[in-house]
């Protein structure tokens, strides 16, 4: 009797520990997360550092037609924003999320764009930009399609006049 | 004896197949999330595909692959077949080939004409990360703006045609001239006058260093000012 009864409590126990074991294993499996989830977390939380300032329009080096721009960016809330194009400034301010848009004009050829931050301290932080208002690339384009248009057209009328002849 | 044997082996039997049962969900609903991850990841490709196709697509990374760009900077040497300028970005080498339209003063000249010291502006286009020029502007002065000022400071002192500041940052008092195109701005940014200015307020001084003297663009006022007595 003694025996079984031992042997009955070992059973017990034993199963009693396998059944939470499989409780405990289903648990952890439903609430891991993903590893690729966990990366994009992660990468998240790095890039989360907030910087002083990001200017996201315009691109440094770009050329353009138009004689009128808009600069955006973000930086800290609420704070001023001072851009000079060439000798010309704007003061502006970010708004409760940092960003910023600012309107400016621009003239023909060369215009250099300096977006100053300035806190409380006057603390700044300035990044540069180069623009070029020009039209040149779009007038030699269409000088070389009106070439190729002439060329075309030469060698039509070429064919028409000694249609046996063959180009080599 | 027997019954009892055929009892504990029944009863381990069914625990065991409890445990099983629990844990076949789980990871049967693993493999449904990567079979259906994977036909959405395939259904975005095929969707991505067909967009490369689509010409606008195509025109916009046409664009970008022959992006076109501008460099300014000052001429550092210059040798039969290439010049070397320096601006805020370091030194590059530019090439010059027939091709290459080269003007100064809007005028048309040979790559023997430019000179070390010369400022450029070229413009050209960015292929398979290789810049090749196509026009080059060439200045004998800089085009760089006057260097700016920016601060935030205090009003100590109010002048004819000045004001003296004290940054909030270390730097010493500092004074700063009124010019004719000076502007003046409240806190909401409207137009006020000079006159309006006055010792104690706090202010945004936005304008120039030249050769050591401080010009002011615009003044604003960072703080409500005091209403005039009529």
């Amino acid at each position: 009797m003694k025996k079984e009864v031992l042997i009955a409590i070992f059973v017990g126990l034993s199963m009693g520990l396998i059944i939470t074991f499989g409780v405990y294993r289903v648990k952890n499996t439903i609430t891991e997360k993903p590893i690729t989830e966990l990366i994009t977390q992660t990468e998240t939380e790095a890039t989360a550092t907030p910087t002083v300032l990001a200017l996201h329009n315009p691109e440094d080096g770009t050329i353009q037609t138009e004689k009128e721009l808009t600069v955006t960016g973000t930086t800290i809330a609420n704070t001023f924003i001072i851009v000079f194009v060439n000798d010309d400034d704007y003061v502006s301010t970010s708004d409760e999320s940092g960003n910023f848009a600012i309107k400016v004009s621009l003239v023909d050829a060369e215009n250099f764009i300096r977006v100053h931050v300035i806190d409380e301290n006057s603390s700044a932080v300035v990044e540069e930009r180069l623009v070029v208002v020009s039209d040149a690339f779009e007038k030699l384009e269409a000088a070389q399609k009106e070439l190729e248009a002439q060329q075309a057209t030469a060698s039509a009328e070429n064919q028409d006049e000694n249609p046996g002849e063959t180009n080599e | 004896m027997n019954n009892f044997k055929f009892g504990l082996i029944a009863l381990l039997f069914l625990s065991l197949t409890q445990i099983s049962i629990v844990s076949i969900p789980v990871f049967a609903q693993e493999t449904e999330d990567e079979s259906t991850q994977s036909a959405s990841f395939e259904n975005i490709k095929k969707i991505i595909k067909e967009n490369i196709e689509n010409s606008k697509v195509k025109g916009a990374i046409d664009n970008l692959l022959n992006r076109k760009v501008a460099l300014f900077g000052q001429i550092i040497r210059v040798t039969g077949e290439t010049i070397t300028i320096t601006n805020r970005l370091g030194s590059r080498i530019i090439p010059l080939d027939e091709t290459l339209t080269i003007t100064r003063d809007g005028k048309l000249i040979k790559s023997e004409d430019i000179a070390v010291e010369n400022w450029v502006t070229i413009l050209g286009r960015i292929k398979d990360d290789d810049f090749s020029p196509v026009f080059l502007y060439v200045y004998t002065k800089s085009l760089l703006p006057k260097p700016q000022y920016v601060r935030i400071g205090t009003i100590t002192a109010v002048t004819k045609n000045s004001i003296t500041i004290k940054p909030r940052s270390d730097e010493a008092e500092t004074t700063i001239s009124i010019v004719k195109t000076t502007e003046f701005e409240d806190l909401t940014g409207t137009e006020i006058s000079f006159s309006d200015l006055s010792e104690d307020l706090t202010v945004l001084v936005s304008g120039y260093n030249i050769e050591s003297k401080i010009e002011a663009s615009t003044i604003r006022s960072l703080a409500p000012l005091a209403e005039s007595d009529e």
